[in-house]
């Protein structure tokens, strides 16, 4: 081997002498040389790579635009699961707090639970959509929040008075519509049955209260 | 002097990038699953929540162990489990399970408690 070919020799190959038999090393610089001399592609080279480049691109864009999808709809319900957690967490502390009393409906209405709080208030969970013309136990909206009134501090839940618990309610069972908040018969458990839907997407969760001080 | 790639010196490049291209994908998908994981455990916590809760609105008697093969409304969960078990005169051990199934397998959530007739 002249001075002239030594000088050509990558680190690369240097590499390969040291570390593989040298017989495999000469075959492989010498294959480094012939393409060295090759000064571009061919048009089938560059189709074959454009062919692969369009390939891979499509895929990556297809997996970015489903990732993307992916990643709305977790955002949703990461934003309702905090919301029902919530609710949920204030609605049963408040029932097991509720002093003496006993639970009922504010003027027998469905879609209400009265209670008297540990501050001697009375309050009502209510569902109200500000479209309902009339406040009573039909449910017409397809959409109810759950606010808190405090009848003692003059709330109206007629009007949507009182604290905000929880937005966007539908009704757990659509043929039978049932309230988020309902007393069971033996009047001393409440079932909470929060069904959330937000963007098309619905999450439901349910739990029982019995509140402590019957 | 003039040197390009060669055509396999690109194929190799590719390999690499799909490779990487791969792990990303795996990986979205293990933060999608870990996001329903957080939906159905809360889920779960709650339906258990609430069998405990209608035991201890029972009478002693009737807290008994029983299973429930599934649950309306939550088609997720395979079976609720309740155990009990009277530890002392008038005081039993009570543990709610609630299992079901994602990919990796059953998971499940436990609650106990003690329920004593008062």
């Amino acid at each position: 081997m002249d001075a002239k070919r030594r000088s050509k020799i990558y680190p690369i190959t240097y590499i390969y002498r040291k570390l593989l038999n040298r017989r495999l090393a000469v075959i492989i610089q010498e294959w480094g040389q012939i393409k060295v001399t090759n000064r571009g592609f061919t048009l089938i080279e560059t189709l074959i790579v454009l062919l692969l480049l369009a390939i891979l691109l499509g895929v990556s864009g297809f997996l970015f635009v489903v990732s993307l999808r992916a990643w709305d709809i977790g955002l949703t319900r990461a934003g309702i699961r905090e919301d029902v957690s919530y609710a949920m967490e204030k609605t049963v502390r408040d029932l097991k707090e509720m002093t003496n009393g006993r639970l009922s409906q504010y003027d027998s209405i469905a879609k209400t639970i009265r209670f008297i709080d540990n501050e001697g208030n009375t309050c009502v969970f209510y569902l109200y959509n500000s479209a309902d013309t009339s406040f009573d136990s039909s449910y017409t909206e397809d959409l109810y929040n759950l606010h808190k009134a405090n009848i003692t501090q003059e709330d109206d839940p007629a009007s949507g008075e009182g604290t905000l618990i929880l937005r966007d309610l539908v009704s757990p069972d659509a043929a039978a519509p049932a309230t988020a908040l309902t007393i069971e018969s033996d009047g001393t458990q409440v079932t909470l049955d929060f069904v959330v839907q937000r963007s098309g997407e619905i999450v439901r969760t349910r739990t029982k209260v019995r509140p402590r001080n019957l | 002097m003039r040197q390009g790639f060669t055509l396999i010196e690109l194929l190799i490049a590719f390999i690499l990038a799909a490779s990487g291209l791969m792990v990303l994908m795996q990986l979205m998908g293990v933060v999608i699953f870990a996001d329903c994981d957080i939906e159905y455990s809360l889920i779960a916590l709650n339906l258990a929540n609430e069998k405990l809760e209608e035991l201890k609105d029972s009478d002693y008697s009737s807290v008994t162990s029983a299973t429930e093969s599934s649950i309306p409304g939550f088609s997720f969960v395979d079976d609720r489990i309740v155990t009990v078990s009277e530890v002392d005169t008038d005081l039993k051990d009570v543990q709610v399970e609630v299992r079901w199934t994602q990919k990796g397998g059953q998971k499940s959530i436990q609650l106990r408690t003690y329920i004593a007739n008062y």
